[in-house]
């Protein structure tokens, strides 16, 4: 397998402060690859560089064999990496379909003119992309609540939204900004299933996420973050045992004691 | 379709209101200057409404519409279609460049930009009298003529003015329930759900800005026509503001709102006259009431009242939680 989303030297700081400091690592293509780290760590630091967001203070950051620094958000989409957030970032003014029609928005190529005149090409194009969305909710699960508010959907419904919403952009690499986040037992198997499923499609996965069953279940590879620094890299048994993984998580506190469950 | 019903019950309120009251003052006179303003209002609700950027100076954009038909027309004689064309022009271009700095601002920050911008605008018709009359504005704008055929009576310019309104409500319409409006609605939602989206917002703002521009110049152009008398009065700050009130009253981001809060802003002054000093006063009571127990607008309010007592019992409760 070849190497797919690779950093050098990666690092981020914040007025001195550094969230990520020289940081490398590679991930391979169609591969689950999880960043865990305790609280503050820089993960979400890492994914907003990743896409963009953020822009390094140094270092490189190469997709699929060209670097991507400096490049808007949206470039970075359109090049195939997209991404669901910690704090879901739906569109709660409009329905579940609508949300999910957005991530199509660059599969689409009517503009302001050909939309404005409601053409042939332009009706066309809608219904094909709707066609794309529906698919997308339907692998979700949501494909019953394409109509509904989207503000009127339970949490656990926003954050598989949010998945269906990103499968839409056609990723090649799916960042996932903590999926199971207040989820309940059942909520967060059923996103675990979504992971190895969208695997399955042959879409790389990177995850960020505390709920350790769900990253030992899930994940090809780990890389371990403690203070925006590289702590180990491995696969999930090679992480767990390794002792300076489990001496920074025991650092934290005693409810670090069921940590690898 | 259903996408295009509110539509034709705009299009057959239009076309019967001046058959029924033929005479009426409210429906020629009236009807012209709500028309023109649900136009810019329309085009407003496209950026503050559905893109969620809001914009003070809109007054600016009608005025250039406004004075490049009256400038044109009067001292180089071009024909008012040229005329309205140019205006259009000037606009796109003039949005378009300070669009570029402007809307890389947010709320209040973006909000006192298109202020200054619109005061900036204003003092450039009040300034150079020499060419623009100054303060004291154009006057003798010639009369606007479709095809061999005058405008040039009351009735004419509803239809026209109306007519004008239709084509903007179709365009925003079909915008609004495109991708690209989907887009605009998601900047609104989630300006960095947008961005890994794919969607460019920077470029996107910049398109709609010069859009809801050229809805006011449109509407500023036949402005000048209609009125053949022209001054800075009528593109001022005050303009702006109205027309903000005009989106919000009616309500944000439903494509009858603006349409009805044009209608009603551009109406009650003229009704509450009745009451002489005290007019603003009552004017700005009902503003006030409106906002309080209608906060999404009287179009999305109202429909959300009147809408149960059409449907069931047991229905309407659901859809008053959903709506």
């Amino acid at each position: 397998m070849d190497l797919f989303l690779e950093t050098q030297n990666l690092t981020k700081t914040f007025g001195g402060v550094a969230a990520i400091f020289n940081l490398s690592f590679a991930t391979r293509k169609g591969s689950v690859y999880s960043v865990i780290g305790p609280n503050g760590a820089g993960k979400t630091t890492l994914f907003n560089l990743l896409t963009g967001i953020y822009k390094p203070t140094s270092g490189a950051i190469r997709f699929a064999g060209s670097s991507i620094v400096g490049q808007p958000p949206h470039k970075i989409s359109r090049l195939g990496i997209s991404r669901t957030f910690q704090t879901p970032q739906i569109f709660l003014n409009m329905t579940v379909l609508e949300n999910t029609l957005v991530g199509c928005h660059s599969h689409g190529t009517s503009g302001f003119f050909s939309a404005a005149i409601s053409s042939p090409q332009s009706r066309r194009e809608a219904a094909r992309l709707k066609e794309q969305a529906m698919e997308n909710l339907r692998f979700c699960g949501l494909d019953h609540l394409a109509q509904r508010d989207s503000d009127a959907l339970p949490y656990g419904e926003l954050k598989r939204l949010e998945v269906a919403r990103a499968l839409s952009t056609k990723p090649k690499l799916l960042l996932m900004d903590e999926p199971a986040a207040g989820l309940n037992d059942s909520e967060t198997s059923k996103m675990g299933e979504l992971i190895q499923g969208i695997q399955k499609l042959g879409i790389s996965v990177m995850l960020v996420e505390h709920n350790m069953a769900l990253v030992m279940a899930v994940s090809d590879e780990l890389l371990v973050l403690n203070y925006g620094e590289y702590l180990a890299e491995g696969t999930p048994e090679q992480i767990q045992k390794n002792q300076k993984v489990i001496d920074a998580y025991l650092g934290m506190g005693d409810e670090n004691d069921d940590l690898f469950d | 379709m259903n996408r295009y019903r509110g539509f034709f019950v705009l299009a057959l309120i239009i076309i019967i209101a001046p058959i029924i009251f033929p005479d009426s003052y409210f429906v020629t006179v009236v009807g012209v200057t709500i028309a023109l303003n649900a136009l810019v209002a329309v085009g407003l609700n496209l950026l503050m409404g559905y893109t969620g950027q809001i914009s003070l100076g809109h007054a600016a954009f009608f005025g250039i519409g406004a004075y490049s038909s009256g400038l044109l027309t009067t001292m180089f004689s071009w024909n008012p279609w040229f005329a309205l064309l140019m205006g259009l022009l000037v606009t796109w271009l003039v949005a378009e460049i300070i669009a570029r700095p402007i809307l890389r601002l947010k709320g209040h920050y973006l909000a006192m930009a298109t202020l200054g911008f619109g005061i900036i605008i204003n003092i450039l018709m009040v300034q150079p009298t020499h060419i623009t009359g100054g303060p004291d504005g154009l006057s003798d704008i010639p009369v606007l003529n479709i095809l061999g055929w005058d405008i040039d009576s009351d009735i004419r310019w509803y239809i026209v003015a109306n007519g004008a309104l239709l084509l903007g409500v179709w365009l925003a319409l079909n915008l609004i329930n495109s991708r690209i409006g989907l887009a605009l609605r998601a900047v609104h939602g989630s300006e960095v759900g947008a961005q890994m989206m794919g969607v460019d917002i920077e470029r996107i703002k910049i398109r709609i800005f010069v859009v809801s521009a050229l809805f006011a110049a449109f509407a500023g152009s036949l402005f000048a026509h209609q009125q053949a008398f022209i001054s800075p009065d009528s593109f001022s700050f005050h303009f702006s503001i109205e027309l903000v009130v005009m989106v919000v009253l009616g309500g944000m981001a439903s494509n009858y709102g603006p349409i009805f809060g044009a209608a009603v802003l551009t109406m009650l002054p003229e009704t509450l006259v009745v009451f002489e000093d005290y007019e603003v006063l009552i004017l700005g009571a009902i503003m006030m009431g409106i906002m309080i127990f209608l906060p999404q607008g009287l179009w999305v309010g109202l429909s959300q009242k009147i809408k149960p007592l059409f449907l069931n019992k047991a229905t309407s409760s659901v859809e008053s939680v959903g709506g």
